[in-house]
């Protein structure tokens, strides 16, 4: 039996245990603890990692892992893209600046994403317009990536499934591309 | 929050080269490069068009990239349009040139410009014959079945409104392909995706490439059924490959049922239909 994994990330609030939760058959296992961070309306937040997972045909076990949101945390980020499959990356559009913390994210994710693939979902759009969809297009493009981005809530888990199938197919882009750049 | 450039990106050295461009025109844009240097995300450094190394992008007068085509046999893997009147947009930039619309373009290609395969080596093989067939994106007598396409930033909202259109922009993240690979991989008829392309050729986002002819070098004969997939650390994920691959593997000859790949039986397990069958 062999395991996989792919990783949500992102805003501390944008809902990375409610991702995993929406398609994971199991309940997801939280390091939740009660929020003492008076910026954050949330009572409880996750300093450690959520996980969650899903059980293949063949038996194999895709695990999908929440990272912390918050930047103290990037020591994980490291540790947990290690083999990761793809990275989906969730932006809460109700935090001052969505765009620096989408930055973060890019940097701290860099090598998995040049490697792998990556989905950007954007929450809260509806409520929080600014920045919108075009801006952080631009955004990527400004910064020489290109991923889709669009909006989520991941208390839908038909939305999810959606964010996962972008990121299935990138990687399989991404493969055929590697596979055709290798010499025979 | 720190700001990019850092040496969080490093920054690659990228080469140009102009074609053309009047003589006054063409200083004058070599010496905003240089001036834009400490500001751009990868480094510019011009490069004649005669020399057998790769040039990554293409400094042309709005028109002529048929010219430089049809002169050396090949085009850079990214084209930056300059003429007289319009609007700038992407690929394309008004005279008078204003700084801050080069360096963002110059970033805007370069960044693309780093993830695309090289497309000087091999050269392109027949020469392109006409003006009409650059690689201008917004050459509107392009014909998509022969070109090679690519995504230069994920599309507008309006424009991914409709079935597939997600899948669509998404398969155009990844390699370029021709509108026939766009039609196999996304199992949506031929309307849906030309219709798509042309919305977003319209909206100047899409990067036109002549393909390279499959060689032994871009065709890869071994392991057909599975290839490697370098994580981040370094180690090698086998991922099987199922019928995605099954042009390439096909001219293998090696092409046999084999196991349901990794990314499928996700696929089946999310109860999402497969791409491509």
């Amino acid at each position: 039996m062999s395991e996989h994994k792919i990783l949500f990330s992102g805003t501390t609030g944008a809902g990375k245990t409610t991702a995993i939760g929406a398609v994971s058959e199991i309940p997801p296992l939280s390091t939740d603890v009660r929020n003492t961070d008076t910026g954050l309306s949330k009572e409880m937040t996750t300093v450690g990692l959520d996980y969650g997972e899903l059980t293949l045909d063949n038996g194999d076990k895709l695990r999908l892992y929440g990272t912390p949101g918050q930047k103290r945390f990037d020591f994980m980020w490291t540790i947990l893209s290690k083999g990761a499959l793809g990275l989906i990356i969730l932006i809460d559009n109700r935090q001052p600046d969505p765009l620096a913390d989408l930055d973060m994210y890019l940097r701290g994710f860099k090598q998995l994403i040049e490697d792998t693939a990556c989905v950007i979902a954007v929450g809260r759009l509806e409520t929080h317009p600014t920045p919108d969809l075009e801006q952080y297009a631009s955004h990527m493009a400004s910064r020489g990536m290109l991923c889709p981005v669009l909006a989520a809530d991941v208390r839908d888990a038909p939305q999810v499934v959606q964010l996962l199938e972008l990121l299935l197919l990138q990687l399989e882009m991404k493969l055929e591309m590697k596979l055709e750049s290798e010499p025979s | 929050m720190d700001n990019y450039p850092s040496t969080v990106f490093e920054r690659t050295v990228l080469t140009y080269c102009v074609e053309g461009l009047e003589a006054r025109e063409e200083l004058l844009v070599k010496a905003f490069i240089r001036l834009l240097d400490h500001l751009t995300h990868q480094q510019w450094r011009y490069q004649a068009p005669d020399e057998q190394t790769d040039i990554h992008l293409l400094l042309a007068a709005r028109g002529t990239a048929g010219v430089f085509a049809r002169r050396y046999g090949k085009l850079p893997s990214a084209l930056l349009e300059l003429g007289h009147g319009g609007d700038s947009r992407h690929g394309y930039l008004s005279w008078p040139l204003r700084p801050d619309a080069l360096e963002a373009e110059l970033n805007r290609l370069g960044g693309l410009a780093k993830t695309q395969r090289p497309f000087l080596s091999p050269p392109i093989s027949p020469p392109i014959s006409s003006p009409s067939a650059s690689a201008s994106s917004s050459s509107p007598s392009s014909d998509p079945h022969l070109k090679e396409m690519r995504l230069q930033q994920w599309p507008p909202t309006h424009l991914l409104a409709g079935p597939g259109r997600m899948r669509l922009a998404t398969l155009l993240t990844g390699k370029a392909m021709d509108l026939d690979a766009l039609v196999r991989h996304s199992r949506l008829d031929l309307a849906t995706c030309q219709a798509f392309v042309g919305e977003l050729k319209q909206a100047g986002l899409l990067l036109l490439t002549s393909p390279i002819t499959p060689t032994a070098s871009t065709v890869s004969t071994a392991s057909p059924r599975s290839s490697t997939l370098p994580g981040p650390d370094g180690a090698h994920r086998m991922l099987s490959r199922p019928a995605e691959s099954a042009s390439i593997a096909a001219s293998s000859g090696k092409v046999k049922a084999g196991p349901i790949g990794l990314l499928d039986r996700i696929r089946m397990r999310l109860g999402i239909q497969s791409p491509g069958r």
